[in-house]
């Protein structure tokens, strides 16, 4: 049962094949196959576009064999307490820097889609990467790299500021 | 007036003005119109006026009696303005604006690049440092929203120089004065007068002060702390290593009332004494954990005082403090009857008296970490693991006399054990209770063996293969078992 294949459809119209297995790495799809049994329609997922879809497989394909994320109640774990934003694993690494140049946009994309998919070893690996991008970056500076409106009034970024001050060296 | 409260008055009002320069001039400026010209500007006189008067009450028990006429004038001014300030801030122009105070920011246009709210917050909650904290406050609103309770949960202020922190401590203050809804947010609070790579215990004396500072100083320093911790009404930790001993009085003054939020209390390394264990003991009543590492003039008798009011301890490090011994060890296990984890040895003269309370009447105990630099025998731990072996999940026995009937009594009984630690135990282990270990401990999750040349390379390879080179250190225990057992 595992082995048969799903067919998904992108934002654009466009059917993709994955086996089963792969596409229940997604929670979201999961619950929908187990509510639907055995069927041949095709599942339509209209927020997610071709490009990204793929994007997305790709992860789920690299990740088939892992075990399911633990449940919320093994949160505070010894070995979770220990997980640091830094250790990405090397291919996931790789997997999420994908084409330099529209890198930005893709990520935000690529976190929406997991997000929607709700994939949470994507998704947190997602986060992660925003969090090490932004590390040690001054607000114009993130503004800048995530294309980010400031919609503060000068007042309230001077209020602000200020309640910050403890936290700066003088 | 003496030379002394002159000179208090005078660094007080000096690091006033060097914190906001810019109240100065709101204050200027509400002299100059009573009706505020537009909508802007009377926000900021809001803004500033709400600070101003925060640094006015700070200030304020400190200048009624000076000679300084330079500061008389600021005084005055600062004084005259408050009943102005005060007017502004009922008058119904500006209540309109009060409601967009910045913890309660209305959503406005979106971002071009927007990301859902959640998201937001699973972004800031991988985020961990101060600066780049603030950064993310300061991106937009609907980033602000989601760094704001991660700035304000978790408040530390650390830095090798005292006046710096007192700087930093006051204009917390001022901040938590203004919007006291921020004060609500802060569970965990830290404050350091030195950075976390200098807690080393064996560095003896560490330099931690560029200049003492003067007696007179500590009056105003005494009442920073207790301000900045009477506006932190929900606090469940604090941890605090700061010189002078007057900084503590002001974080725990019998005044202030029982401190029924405070749960959490680490003093790791620090000068604190009797005095202040005693105030602790008053205040804290719902203490469960407390962390005293190397505080080494807490004797028994201060000691006698915290396990007597706080009998809900469930974690406590002792370590290194040396003037408390056995005695004080047995009362602890017999008053605080839900202990879990312990952490003690290491100059306390302890004997085997200690270990064999803890194996026989701590039936809770989960954490063990042991410093036998002292003569201890094996025979109380093996008493220790025979009765309470199955629920241990930490153990750290360092410099110990144990041999490999203790390591494999510790693989036969403690299933559950997660973390475990067996330093310098010289040529008395062998492969044999570490190989048993590793086969029936399948919780087991960090293996430290450092300095024992009783065992082989390949033994210490396949260690290391399976466990990393992440090991606790001596000194980064506690922190670390602090955050496990949490």
């Amino acid at each position: 049962m595992s082995d048969t294949l799903v067919t998904l459809t992108s934002q654009e119209g466009k059917p993709e094949q994955v086996p089963r297995r792969i596409a229940e790495r997604s929670t979201l799809l999961k619950n929908m196959l187990e509510d639907v049994g055995e069927s041949n329609q095709p599942i339509p997922l209209p927020n997610v576009s071709h490009k990204i879809l793929k994007r997305v497989l790709e992860y789920c394909i690299h990740h088939k064999d892992d075990p399911q994320p633990p449940s919320d109640d093994d949160k505070d774990s010894f070995d979770s307490s220990r997980k640091r934003s830094d250790d990405i694993d090397e291919w996931d690494q790789k997997f999420i820097k994908g084409k330099e140049e529209e890198h930005n946009e893709e990520l935000f994309q690529i976190i929406l889609a997991a997000n929607y998919l709700d994939i949470k070893p994507l998704l947190d690996l997602g986060c992660k990467t925003v969090a090490n991008m932004i590390k040690g970056k001054s607000p114009e500076q993130i503004r800048e790299m995530f294309n980010i409106e400031n919609d503060f009034t000068p007042e309230e970024e001077d209020q602000i500021r200020r309640e910050n001050e403890w936290a700066a060296d003088a | 007036m003496d030379e002394y409260t002159k000179q208090l008055v005078n660094d007080t009002i000096c690091m006033w003005l060097t914190a906001f320069p810019d109240l100065l001039k709101g204050t200027a400026q509400l002299a100059a119109s009573k009706t505020p010209k537009s909508e802007h500007l009377s926000a900021k006189i809001r803004a500033n006026s709400e600070r101003l008067l925060a640094a006015w009450e700070l200030v304020a028990p400190l200048v009624d009696d000076w000679a300084n006429s330079s500061i008389k004038d600021w005084a005055l001014l600062i004084q005259s303005s408050r009943a102005q300030i005060l007017d502004l801030l009922s008058s119904r122009i500006l209540t309109k604006y009060t409601a967009g105070s910045s913890t309660t920011l209305p959503p406005r246009a979106p971002t071009f690049l927007h990301l859902p709210d959640d998201i937001l917050w699973q972004i800031a909650s991988h985020v961990r440092d101060q600066p780049t904290q603030c950064s993310m406050s300061l991106v937009s609103r609907a980033w602000h929203a989601a760094a704001l309770p991660r700035l304000w949960t978790y408040i530390s202020i650390r830095h090798p120089n005292y006046d710096t922190v007192c700087t930093r401590l006051f204009k917390l203050a001022i901040t938590l004065r203004s919007n006291p809804q921020l004060g609500i947010l802060i569970r965990e609070f830290e404050c350091q007068t030195r950075s976390p790579e200098d807690l080393d215990p064996d560095d003896e004396d560490p330099e931690v002060m560029e200049d003492e500072p003067t007696s007179k100083r500590l009056v105003h320093d005494f009442a920073l702390s207790k301000m900045v911790r009477s506006l932190m009404t929900n606090v469940e930790a604090l941890h605090i290593q700061i010189e002078p001993l007057h900084m503590y009085d002001g974080f725990f003054d019998v005044s202030a009332g029982r401190q029924k939020s405070l749960r959490h209390l680490d003093f790791g390394s620090s000068m604190i004494d009797d005095t202040a264990i005693q105030r602790i003991a008053q205040c804290c009543p719902n203490l469960e954990e407390i962390f005293l590492r190397d505080c080494e003039d807490i004797t028994s008798a201060g000691f006698l005082l915290l396990v007597r009011s706080c009998r809900k301890i469930r974690r406590i490090g002792i370590n290194g403090c040396e003037k408390i011994g056995d005695e004080s060890v047995v009362a602890l296990v017999e008053r605080c009857q839900q202990l879990e984890a312990i952490a003690l040895g290491y100059r306390q003269n302890l004997t085997d008296a200690s270990i064999s309370c803890l194996a026989r009447k701590a039936k809770n105990i989960q954490a063990l970490l042991l410093d036998g630099r002292d003569t201890l025998s094996e025979a109380p731990l093996l008493e220790l693991l025979n009765n309470s072996g199955p629920n241990i999940r930490t153990l750290d026995i360092s410099f110990c006399d144990i041999t490999d009937r203790f390591v494999l009594q510790i693989a036969e009984k403690c299933h559950r054990l997660e973390s475990l630690s067996l330093n310098g135990c010289k040529e008395e282990l062998s492969d044999v209770g570490i190989r048993r270990i590793m086969e029936t401990c399948s919780r087991l999750r960090v293996l430290a063996l450092e300095d024992n040349e009783g065992l082989s390379e390949e033994l210490l390879g396949d260690v290391f293969r399976r466990f990393g080179e992440d090991v606790p250190s001596i000194t980064r225990e506690f922190r670390y078992f602090r955050k496990w057992l949490r």
